[in-house]
């Protein structure tokens, strides 16, 4: 009996785990959806969701292509939990093409592609001292467009 | 969709679902351009293979197994084979700032040869036709 109660038990954990997983990554596309959307107008947004949930002293990179002959705008979002982050843009050879730090920071960059250009854009949360709380919080990038 | 399947587990549907969008992308541009073959036209289907190497990137991270998968990570390997002599450009990149703006330049624009537009539309006819018959 205590054997089944304790698979019983194991298996709601487990099934917890699973389903507060899943609920955190739908509320990050939640939060991406409600609060960075209306960032990037009067760009229009690209539908595409790139937002993970990060700790302090990690860091996050997505691969974007910017077409020639259009005009976007790069948005980087943070959870208030997060405070600022640092980010860059960096293109195929490695250069800082824009960047913002969490002490001077810039929640957005906007470019012309005269040709079209792959570039990085790399995201890593600050270490805020020494804590034992670990906050996670969502970071999205986000990109818009106009032609 | 894609968050949904993503939430339930069920990435790889996903990911056929963009590389399905993707490729039927690539059949209407390129049966366009065969009565209306602008430089634009070309110049945004030439530049397609730089799509085509983040697609196959992103299948490359499901596992073989999947009959679906692999047949769609086959056709993509077989349009990359055909995009390999295409040029989209790839000159010292250059970039400005005015207004808060950057600008970003380079050598050489995305271009594509009647030969090589020819072969990736047949293939592209082949591939979609036969995901959809």
């Amino acid at each position: 009996m205590s054997i089944l109660r304790t698979i019983t038990m194991n298996a709601a954990l487990a099934g917890l785990a699973l389903l507060s997983t899943s609920t955190v990554a739908a509320q990050c596309k939640a939060f991406a959806k409600n609060k960075c959307v209306p960032e990037l107008a009067p760009y229009k947004f690209n539908e595409t969701f790139n937002a993970a949930q990060l700790a302090p002293g990690e860091e996050a990179e997505v691969n974007l292509t910017f077409y020639s002959g259009q005009e976007y705008r790069v948005a980087v979002c943070v959870h208030p939990i997060l405070g600022e982050v640092n980010w860059k843009l960096v293109d195929v050879n490695n250069k800082i093409v824009f960047e913002s730090l969490a002490d001077s920071p810039k929640h957005h960059c906007d470019l012309k592609a005269e040709s079209t250009a792959q570039m990085r854009v790399v995201v890593w949360v600050p270490n805020k001292g020494s804590s034992d709380m670990v906050h996670v919080g969502c970071v999205a990038i986000m990109v818009g467009f106009k032609e | 969709m894609d968050a949904y399947l993503k939430e339930n587990g069920r990435d790889n549907i996903s990911a056929l679902m963009i590389a399905g969008g993707w490729v039927e992308g690539l059949y209407i541009a390129t049966q366009v351009a065969k009565g209306n073959s602008t430089v634009e036209l070309k110049q945004r289907i030439a530049e397609q293979k730089l799509s085509l190497k983040d697609l196959v990137g992103l299948m490359s991270t499901y596992e073989a197994g999947d009959a679906a998968l692999d047949g769609v990570k086959a056709d993509l390997a077989a349009l990359e084979v055909l995009f390999e002599g295409v040029a989209v450009g790839g000159g010292e990149q250059t970039t400005s700032e005015k207004d808060g703006v950057i600008t970003v330049g380079g050598t050489g624009a995305a271009a594509l040869t009647e030969d090589q537009l020819a072969a990736i539309r047949d293939k592209a006819a082949t591939i979609r036709n036969n995901y959809i018959n």
